[in-house]
């Protein structure tokens, strides 16, 4: 997984997406490979997520003078979104819904 | 190519010097036992792994007087390796491509849409309050997978480290609100669901969702996809019209 996306120019994570989908759609035994080598990393993906919301600290002047408008428009832009999403997508896959078990 | 080389170069180096080992080992630790909180309260939004494990590590280099700027260069392994983790989402994809298979134009205008009014609600807010134009603009890649993000804001005239920070709290957030959102819009729709948090919330929303079920899981991993590369790809283009 990482050789792959070595060989990658930017934007590499969705590339490489795609070419993993790929090798998995074209062998049965590596698709099963490949799952059990990812299971860790799918159930610890936050992990590497940390010191990048560290980064926080640098610019805190800036965000702390902003803080209310900020906090507003991410909390409200993503209930409200997040809403919108699942009441559309709710509508639209509906009739779909007996094809999905 | 050669960038690649070079932040590879720069990562080795951080990973062979002592304060590299040091704390990655430290974060590791941490990430553990805020795994085990996050078991222990059943779950609770609140105590996800990030949230804990951050609040952690910044009150350690709070009280240790460690500037964050040298934690981020110690532990640049973890957040290099951000970007090759992204790529294991392919698994649930593959796992549930039949399912996704079937849903065609209908997901796309789903996706479209929670892709166009986060972003556009988050700017207009900040507008409304007068905030600098940097922060407004970083703003709209809140709901993009984090390497993206950061690439994007770079291209937008956007702080690629806000970007993150942005993008994680979208994420927190989107996780923490989503079972009552859905609950108050009522229907049990493991799909809907989550196309909702894989546009919105990221790759934190497709964690979240990845709990749920494996079907909502893999339908987040596609939105998150093709959220993100829609908005990297239309967001410069667009600004750079716009100017």
């Amino acid at each position: 997984m990482l050789v792959v996306q070595f060989s990658l120019p930017l934007p590499g994570a969705l590339l490489g997406l795609g070419l993993l989908s790929a090798l998995m759609a074209l062998s049965k035994a590596l698709a099963r490979a490949i799952s059990r080598a990812a299971q860790p990393i799918l159930a610890n993906m936050s992990f590497f997520f940390i010191p990048a919301v560290l980064g926080i600290a640098i610019y805190w002047s800036i965000l702390q003078a902003n803080l209310l408008a900020i906090l507003l428009a991410i909390v409200g832009s993503t209930v409200v979104s997040l809403g919108v999403s699942y009441w559309l997508a709710k509508k639209l896959l509906s009739r779909q819904s007996d094809e999905i078990p | 190519m050669s960038e690649i080389v070079i932040q590879f170069q720069q990562v080795a180096a951080s990973i062979l010097s002592l304060s590299g080992l040091f704390w990655i080992g430290i974060t590791v630790t941490i990430y553990v036992f805020s795994k085990r909180i996050h078991t222990l309260t059943g779950n609770h939004p609140l105590t996800l792994p990030l949230v804990i494990s951050a609040l952690v590590l910044g009150g350690l280099l709070f009280v240790l007087d460690v500037p964050v700027s040298e934690f981020q260069r110690a532990t640049s392994l973890i957040h290099w390796l951000l970007g090759p983790v992204t790529v294991a989402l392919a698994v649930p994809l593959h796992h549930q491509y039949q399912r996704i298979a079937g849903l065609g134009w209908r997901l796309w205008v789903a996706i479209v849409a929670g892709g166009v009014i986060a972003p556009a609600l988050a700017w207009f807010t900040l507008y409304l309050f007068n905030a600098p134009l940097m922060l407004s603009m970083t703003m709209l890649v809140k709901s993009i997978t984090t390497p993206l993000a950061m690439e994007t804001a770079a291209l937008t005239g956007g702080v690629p480290a806000i970007a993150a920070v942005f993008v994680i709290s979208t994420g927190v957030v989107g996780a923490m609100v989503c079972p009552w959102v859905f609950k108050l819009l009522g229907g049990n729709n493991p799909a809907a669901q989550g196309v909702a948090l894989g546009t919105v919330a990221h790759a934190i929303g497709t964690a979240k969702a990845l709990q749920l079920s494996e079907l909502t899981g893999a339908l987040a991993a596609i939105s998150l996809s093709l959220n993100g590369v829609l908005t990297a790809f239309v967001l410069p283009v667009l600004i750079s019209t716009l100017e």
